[in-house]
């Protein structure tokens, strides 16, 4: 019987060994499901760009937004983007007091956008605008606006739980360097997200 | 210290988000300005892509798992729909 040893076994493919692509299992995971929830938003965003040609005119962005505010919202995600990347540094260099803080900087950034955006929903309702009716003109702006802003601050709401539970566990030393980074990645993709939804809806 | 290219790609977002404002409220004729925006969108996406979600420096299986599933799946989707959006929005003309 012909034995099988390391050297004659056919080498992967994917160069990852038992690991595919040199990731862990972990890393894979939350990659696919970037992906699939990136689609998700696509479809979103594709059906909200259909309407809009749809309506045959869109309200005034001016009469809706205020510029500066979004712009501040927009400054505390990227920000905090930024110190995520940093906690993410530190935490792969063994640093946890530095990861730490870095954490609880990102979370502070992402408890303030999540508040900046309840106002901004606030002022508009308090305007008028609803899932199906708005003072402005086409009724499809409200549903537009609502669902996706919603459904991204959904994901920004996950996001600082997500932040909050790695905090506490890496300050108690149980979560390791791949546990932040992997929240690390969730954060980034809402950031991702709220890149093409402030293009596409705050200045298009 | 590695952290600086974390935060010279925070500059980079930032000046982009700025210079994207100050064009989105500029004279640009409204066809020009809206491929100017998805660019300069497509460029921040990019960066944050490579930069602080590290695709830079991964195994490229990785990277074209995500360019293939994300950005090509993401933009067939537009264009499959952009034909029937631009006849409504002629047929409302």
């Amino acid at each position: 019987m012909q034995q099988t040893t390391t050297e004659n076994m056919p080498r992967p493919t994917w160069d990852g060994g038992a690991s595919p692509f040199g990731a862990t299992w972990r890393k894979l995971m939350i990659w696919w499901f970037i992906i699939t929830d990136g689609l998700l938003f696509a479809g979103f965003l594709a059906a909200y760009g259909f309407l809009r040609l749809a309506a045959g005119g869109w309200p005034d962005r001016s009469l809706m937004f205020h510029l500066d505010f979004i712009a501040l919202m927009t400054f505390t995600l990227i920000t905090s983007s930024a110190t995520m990347a940093t906690a993410v540094g530190a935490a792969k260099q063994g640093n946890r007091k530095l990861a730490l803080r870095f954490l609880l900087l990102t979370m502070v950034g992402a408890f303030a956008f999540l508040g900046m955006q309840a106002y901004e929903w606030h002022t508009l309702i308090g305007q008028g605008a609803t899932l199906s009716h708005n003072p402005w003109g086409p009724a499809a702006f409200g549903a537009c606006f609502f669902l996706i802003t919603g459904f991204h601050g959904t994901h920004v709401l996950t996001g600082a739980l997500i932040l909050t539970i790695t905090a506490i566990r890496t300050a108690k030393g149980i979560t390791q360097a791949e546990g932040v980074e992997m929240a690390g990645l969730y954060w980034h993709f809402v950031d991702l997200v709220w890149v093409f939804i402030f293009t596409l809806f705050y200045l298009v | 210290m590695h952290y600086k290219r974390y935060w010279a790609t925070w500059a980079v977002l930032l000046l982009l988000t700025v210079l994207m404002i100050f064009i989105g409220n500029g004279p640009l004729p409204k066809l020009l300005l809206l491929g100017v925006l998805l660019v300069a969108m497509m460029v921040k996406a990019v960066l944050i892509g490579a930069q602080f979600m590290h695709l830079s420096s991964e195994h490229r299986g990785i990277v074209f798992m995500v360019a293939a599933g994300l950005l090509l799946v993401g933009l067939a989707l537009f264009a499959g729909i952009a034909p029937d959006g631009v006849r409504a929005f002629e047929l409302r003309q």
